[in-house]
């Protein structure tokens, strides 16, 4: 810890000012950006207070790998409830999710439709063509589909009406065992957002 | 118009060698887009002069920038790790005094303002930040008489050219041995290190038993090597010279016992060709270097 609580303060600072910004007394999920390298234990050493307190709801963190929240287990005493990153059918991240699933942390995935802008491998955008016009949808609609069944929650984002709807519009139909399997079939590890470059060390 | 002339001179000069001199290389990192890399080198002038991934089956990058020290290969994994796959094979070049500080100026310090996390920038300074930013935006609008100078220079040498004469390789070794005791500070190479060297070599080892850990929490495979030198420079560091400086360095440094490979004294390497000086290869010899360790890594 450090000796001033520098980082702490800063942590409960961020925190009274969401919530006056909110204009509430409590936050649903508070979530620790990137996990990062020299202040990771102190951040959650707060955001557990903060939780205990009951001025948050929930706590958890983006961007960690399983060896992040080992090194967590060893000091914490609220265990993480939610991990976010970035995941599509290019970049699974199978193992992280079945940790994250063995330790009753739930999966929230950001820029879900991010890999739609890279070039993939020959067959995923024929694919995903394919599925949308089997069930009527956008391709966009199949991936955050693709998301719910894997038992994640999507958060894509956008600034359009038409599309905000559309993408709430994904629980009237589901993907089959095969077709969830041939788009994981996709994965490639492809990170669309490098995470080390935003946080170097993480 | 003016835009339009701007954005033309700043396509012709992001062409040219001097500019990718002025960065010392780094432009490779502005537009990185390669994912899940098999291997990858870190190092200062000598590996970047002695790896050459180009035609071989693996999906590899030379990552090394010269000048550069021992914290700053740190500091670029750190920063690009994420364009590793699983298990892949970071090799951490070595050159004869990694294990010493040297020092370096605001401007061996700009490049990396342009690729790297403000957080590990050594000796951070936002006036320096915005400085590289808007040469590496617009160089012609930020140096235009430097741009102007270099790039006629470098037009006029296409035009008037001149075959560069045969490298005098005991000329060239002797003087990287001069240039290396002056930049550090080293009277006698035979003998033992002073007590500023020796404060030295403790933060290096510090920082290369980090390296290494860092890579294997993160399942990545840290392998520490020495590319070949030329005969003309291998004779004049001696078996006392490479114990002080280099082996007891990897020895104190390698706790984890990962692999050690030493190419200095390997005679496959003896030829002029394989060099462009006594202390850095030549693509061919990068290329032969490349495929050479590959093989012995297993990795090809």
């Amino acid at each position: 810890m450090q000796g001033d609580g520098a980082v702490r303060r800063v942590v409960r600072q961020k925190t009274a000012h969401t919530l006056k910004a909110l204009g509430t007394d409590y936050l649903d999920l508070l979530l620790m950006h990137w996990p990062y390298p020299d202040y990771f234990e102190e951040i959650w050493f707060e955001m557990e207070n903060l939780y205990k307190e009951g001025l948050v709801k929930a706590i958890g963190v983006c961007n960690c790998r399983e060896r992040h929240f080992e090194k967590l287990r060893k000091s914490c005493s609220v265990f993480p409830m939610v991990n976010q990153f970035e995941s599509s059918p290019l970049n699974t991240k199978q193992p992280l999710a079945d940790y994250c699933r063995a330790n009753g942390i739930h999966v929230m995935i950001y820029s879900p439709l991010m890999n739609l802008r890279l070039k993939a491998e020959t067959g995923y955008r024929e694919s995903l063509e394919k599925l949308a016009g089997k069930y009527r949808k956008a391709i966009a609609q199949i991936i955050l589909r693709f998301d719910v069944q894997r038992g994640f929650t999507p958060i894509p984002k956008s600034a359009h009406k038409e599309r905000l709807q559309s993408n709430i519009d994904i629980f009237d139909f589901e993907l089959t065992k095969e077709e969830m399997k041939s788009l994981s079939g996709f994965n490639e590890d492809r990170q669309t957002l490098p995470e080390s470059k935003s946080c170097p060390g993480l | 118009m003016k835009n339009l002339v701007e954005r033309v001179c700043n396509k012709i000069i992001r062409r040219t060698q001097w500019y990718d001199r002025y960065w010392n290389g780094v432009q490779k990192f502005w537009y990185l887009n390669r994912f899940n890399l098999d291997v990858v080198n870190l190092g200062s002038n000598s590996g970047k002069y002695a790896f050459d991934y180009e035609g071989l089956p693996v999906s590899g990058m030379n990552w090394a920038i010269g000048p550069q020290s021992l914290v700053h290969d740190f500091n670029i994994l750190k920063n690009y790790f994420s364009y590793l796959k699983a298990g892949a094979t970071v090799i951490i070049s070595l050159c004869p005094f990694s294990s010493l500080a040297s020092k370096y100026t605001k401007m061996t310090n700009l490049k990396y303002y342009t690729f790297l996390h403000p957080a590990t920038i050594l000796d951070f300074d936002e006036k320096e930040r915005i400085k590289a930013l808007k040469i590496k935006q617009s160089p012609i609008r930020e140096m235009p008489l430097f741009c102007i100078k270099h790039t006629v220079k470098e037009v006029v040498k296409y035009f008037v050219h001149k075959p560069s004469p045969a490298c005098d390789m005991e000329k060239n070794a002797a003087t990287f041995i001069d240039s290396w005791k002056k930049q550090f500070g080293i009277e006698d190479l035979d003998a033992p290190l002073s007590g500023q060297h020796c404060k030295e070599q403790e933060n290096r080892i510090q920082v290369l038993k980090e390296m290494i850990v860092f890579c294997r929490e993160r399942d990545l495979k840290p392998v520490l090597v020495i590319p070949p030198v030329h005969p003309s420079l291998r004779k004049r560091l001696s078996a006392h010279c490479r114990e002080n400086y280099i082996y007891s360095f990897v020895r104190k440094a390698n706790v984890q016992h990962v692999p050690f490979l030493d190419y200095m004294d390997d005679e496959r390497f003896n030829d002029d060709k394989c060099f462009l000086n006594s202390f850095f290869m030549s693509k061919e010899g990068a290329k032969m270097f490349t495929k050479t360790i590959l093989e012995d890594l297993k990795i090809s």
